[in-house]
């Protein structure tokens, strides 16, 4: 480029330089000064048509034959508009869902957390000696003791969920809380948009009474005052100090509307039983996680050693923040990516298809160009600028598609659950989205269009030329191109019909799989006591049994009960035990079971049947004899054979002093996760283990959800300033609780039915063109004494063939797939034969029926009228 | 100038002024001028350059890097510019000229016995 401004800055000086010479040479020869002068200039030319000309030299050709490529293109896009429509709505589809599926996956797995330097941030979790479970939140003690003792971090801070009740409003409202260590905030790089993180002093019991607002609570619930910094808000009752408000980027973890100051009090300081805390830590410079990682488990096991009965068998288990957070996202994601890309890829073959069928029509015009001067290089090239200005056109409307994908929500999640997946705010057709596609569009133009493109440039120019008819020898490697991309097409079709066949067929089995209770007509939602109300676990249950004996009295109302966490809810509490007469357990080997506190009245609503024993009762109060119910997976753990009821056994540790607690039901086994099996589980009375945060669960005659208001009204009846969260239906919890696989499933089926037509449109072009080109030949044989029947049979055994080809080729491909699904599969093998023989049979169907219309047309050939026109 | 004399100079074949460019520059470095001069004197005047059209020509040699430019002084002790034919120009004029023996050949080869029949 600036050779160019160089050289043209010269030329005038140049150009006057020539003509004084011609002048003096003109003069030397005897002219006078002004008609050598004139002669010089006459003799050189044109002189502004001279420098306009040496201009052209350096302007940017290869643009310009590109503009004129381009033009060219849409015009010859423009000549066939039935070609163009199907194939630029072909490719809209596929760029479509590739731009949606992309600005999901770009969202969350590729920029779920915007932190300034994620590199250096990890996630820190015991690793508990128990096989299978790699990832356990911390007990504060162990916390305490990681921090004082490591050398590897700058920060290492924990988090724990927090139920900020926010009062002081009109409508009380039950906030997404987290309380932090004080240099959580530092720990992570975020610095407040107002005001500060927290001090290190906020960090003890009595002066934790501050709190920093999420961007949106600020701006929602405080109308963004921008001096909010030092007043109060009324937070679970009591008037916490806003210290600071973070910016809207920060938003971690994903959904938290506040952070509060997390105290450990003296008790808490010694604690390594309960496992609550959530740690992150900054990487100290020039230290590598696995540095990290070596010396943690170096104080993980000296802390065994001081303390073998909790700390046995437990390492620090050390992952990538981003990794912990978004890491089990990341493969269903990657999978359906990859998926929706072969759909592409099938749309790229069908129409590299269409282009082959044209390329033979348009044989003439090639030929012409090439006997005008065309060179290969050029006609290729105008045949990719071409098939690239079809990709543009296909990935223009796709981006259209993919905004009414997101409008239309496809992957439609309750907006409570949705908050909490890290950056599903942030999905988008935003600009690296917007970019991801220019891409892929380009890139499928260039990939559909490059094999026409190179069979094109070379045409048998003599032949075309004399009599206008497709040459044989050509026609027949283009009908072989064509023939290698069906079956491909077919191939990759039945990859994805299997592996939308194993997912759908997954969730059909999740689908039935009882949950061990009727989930029918049940409304649920939370209720969170602050603790600086309820004081004692007294009051916290007196205020449950009326709020139940209130719900039980309103009309529609069958039956209420309360839980401290509900089937299908995603969570769980877990506790050692002991059961009595058996030898106290090594450290590390505990046993463990889940656990509940329920109202009694809780298995009557839930209809879990009682097998064994008595519903709890007014009798299982504090005072009263300590006792328990189990469930059928417990008593044939702990009690394999034998009567449970009766028998006792304890919960908590070593240290924890429990009393014995009698069994006096055996209930029935309920699902936590509709995929994993019943676990060991435990319910106790509400009176004799008090949970401040419950669920209400209301087992009405109508619709559930009209219930709501009512029961929302006898809570704030009750105490006007509690809030109500997550009223939900326990069918929306169902649903919520298999909506990966739900989604997964329809968006493959979605997917694989988008590649089976396309690949059955990609057949019948081949077999119709086939048809078409052998009209002579089939009169002929017709004309030898062939039957209908026989011309049929050619015709469909043709176009079998290729499918039968495809299928053979697509199994590897299809095992492959149903291997890379196999961990979202539940109840059906990777390779389960039913399926595979369905979908092969679906396709070789499809297949069949692309066949047959060609095949009819052959029939119908009239040996005298073609052999009559040749 | 004489209707005679206009029928019997040629005008020039694109890229066929390259091809003299290169050739003139084969026995060294010079300018603009003078290398008009020498194309009209080698071809005794037949071959009408208007010596404009050279500029473009230099030009386009000097982008595809066939020839390269210099600033120098000639003989007049003037400045001006020098073009110097390069390796890649060397080449391709051997190249060219052995593509302008061949097409020659074929023109006379095709135009001679024509020429023949259509005498009386």
């Amino acid at each position: 480029m600036r050779r160019r401004k160089r050289m043209l800055e010269e030329l005038d000086e140049d150009i006057r330089d020539h003509i004084d010479r011609e002048t003096q040479d003109n003069i030397e020869r005897g002219m006078s000064p002004e008609a050598a002068r004139y002669a010089a200039l006459r003799k050189f030319g044109n002189v502004t048509r001279v420098k306009e000309e040496t201009r052209e030299v350096w302007s940017m050709v290869w643009l310009e034959q590109l503009l004129e490529d381009v033009r060219f293109g849409l015009r010859m896009l423009r000549k066939s508009p039935g070609f163009t429509a199907v194939a630029a709505l072909t490719l809209a589809l596929g760029i479509g869902a590739n731009t949606y599926i992309f600005s999901v996956v770009d969202a969350l797995v590729f920029r779920p957390m915007e932190f300034a330097d994620p590199g250096r941030l990890v996630a820190l979790w015991e690793r508990p000696p128990s096989a299978g479970v790699d990832r356990n939140e911390l007990a504060p003690a162990n916390f305490l003791d990681w921090k004082a003792q490591n050398h590897v971090f700058d920060h290492i801070a924990a988090q724990s969920w927090w139920d900020a009740n926010l009062g002081g409003v009109e409508h009380p409202e039950h906030l997404h809380g987290f309380l932090v260590t004080p240099d959580y905030f530092a720990a992570l790089e975020a610095q407040p948009m107002l005001g500060r993180g927290f001090v290190p002093e906020e960090g003890t019991p009595g002066k934790d009474r501050v709190a920093v607002l999420s961007y949106g609570l600020w701006r929602d619930h405080f109308a963004g005052d921008p001096s909010i910094v030092g007043k109060p808000v009324l937070l679970n009752g009591v008037n916490y100090t806003v210290a600071g408000v973070m910016d809207a980027n920060f938003n971690y973890p994903s959904g938290a509307q506040v952070w509060g100051a997390l105290a450990f009090t003296p008790e808490l300081q010694t604690n390594r039983g309960s496992h609550y805390l959530r740690g992150v830590a900054h990487l100290a410079a020039g230290v590598r996680p696995e540095q990290a990682q070596a010396e943690m488990s170096a104080i993980a096991s000296r802390l065994a050693q001081h303390y073998p009965q909790t700390n046995t068998g437990r390492d620090v288990h050390l992952m990538p923040l981003t990794e912990s957070e978004v890491g089990q996202a990341r493969a269903p994601l990657m999978i359906m990516l990859a998926a929706v890309g072969l759909v592409l890829l099938i749309a790229c073959a069908n129409i590299s298809n269409l282009l082959l069928a044209r390329a033979g029509s348009r044989q003439r015009e090639t030929a012409i160009r090439v006997a005008l001067g065309a060179t290969r290089l050029r006609l290729i090239r105008q045949s990719l600028v071409e098939s690239m200005l079809l990709g543009l056109l296909g990935g223009a409307l796709g981006i259209l598609l993919a905004f009414l994908f997101l409008d239309a929500q496809v992957f439609r999640i309750p907006p409570e659950f949705a908050r909490m997946i890290p950056g599903w705010g942030k999905i988008a057709i935003n600009a690296p989205v917007l970019l991801f596609t220019s891409c892929v569009s380009l890139g499928t133009g260039l990939i559909f269009g490059l094999l026409p493109a190179l069979g094109a440039s070379r045409p048998n120019v003599n032949d075309t030329l004399k009599d206008g008819a497709p040459s044989a020898g050509i026609g027949r490697s283009r009908g072989l191109l064509r023939n290698v991309l069906i079956v491909a097409e077919v191939g990759l079709s039945l990859a994805l019909l299997a592996t939308a066949g194993l997912m759908m067929k997954s969730f059909a089995r999740l689908e039935h799989v009882s949950p061990g209770f009727n989930p029918d007509r049940v409304l649920t939602m939370f209720v969170a006591l602050p603790d600086a109300k309820y004081t004692s676990d007294q009051q916290t249950a007196s205020f449950y049994e009326q709020l139940l004996e209130r719900v039980q009295n309103l009309p529609g109302v069958q039956s209420v009960a309360a839980a401290n966490m509900i089937p299908l809810g995603g969570m769980n509490t877990t506790s050692s035990i002991r059961t009595e007469g058996r030898p106290e357990p090594k450290p590390g080997e505990e046993p463990d079971a889940n656990f509940r506190s329920v109202s009694n009245s809780y298995f009557r609503t839930m209809q879990i049947p009682i097998l064994g024993g008595r519903e709890f009762t007014s009798q299982d109060s504090a005072q009263g004899q300590p006792v328990v119910a189990v469930n059928e997976a417990f008593a044939a753990r702990f009690w394999p054979g034998e009567d449970p009821i009766g028998k006792r056994m304890r919960f908590g540790g070593p240290l924890q002093e429990q009393p014995w607690r009698t069994v006096v039901a055996v209930v029935g086994n309920i699902r936590n996760q509709l995929d994993v099996p019943a676990p060991a589980e435990m319910y106790f009375p509400l009176r004799q283990q008090t949970r401040t945060t419950m669920a209400l669960v209301v087992r009405t005659a109508a619709d559930p959800r009209s219930l709501a208001e009512s029961v929302r009204a006898q809570v704030a009846a009750l105490d006007r300033d509690l809030p109500v969260f997550e009223i939900m239906t326990m069918d929306d919890w169902r649903s919520v609780s298999v909506i990966a696989q739900k989604i997964g499933g329809t968006l493959m089926a979605a997917f694989a039915g988008f590649a089976l037509v396309l690949a059955a449109m990609g057949l019948f072009g081949v077999i119709a063109y086939a048809v078409s080109e052998r009209t002579h030949e089939i009169g002929i044989r017709m004309a030898l004494g062939a039957g209908r029947g026989e011309v049929f049979r050619l015709v469909v055994g043709q176009g079998m063939m290729l499918a039968l080809i495809g299928l053979l080729l697509g199994l590897p491909l299809a095992l492959g797939m149903g291997r890379a699904v196999a961990g979202l599969l539940y109840g059906v093998a990777p390779n389960d034969l039913a399926t595979f023989a369905g979908v092969a049979s679906i396709l070789a169907g499809v297949a069949l029926a692309a066949c047959y219309i060609p095949a009819r047309r052959a029939m119908r050939v009239d040996p005298m009228v073609t052999l009559r026109y040749e | 100038m004489s209707t005679k004399e206009d029928r019997e100079r040629i005008e020039l074949l694109q890229g066929t002024l390259d091809l003299l460019i290169l050739r003139t520059l084969l026995l060294g470095p010079t300018h603009g001028h003078a290398i008009a001069k020498a194309i009209e004197f080698n071809s005794e005047d037949v071959l009408q350059v208007e010596q404009g059209s050279l500029y473009p020509a230099l030009h386009r040699l000097i982008k595809r890097r066939w020839i390269s430019v210099e600033e120098g002084t000639s003989e007049n002790n003037r400045r001006a510019k020098f073009y110097r034919l390069t390796r890649k120009g060397r080449q391709q004029l051997e190249l060219e000229t052995r593509k302008w023996d061949k097409f020659s050949g074929a023109i006379a080869r095709i135009l001679r016995p024509r020429e023949q029949e259509g005498q009386p």
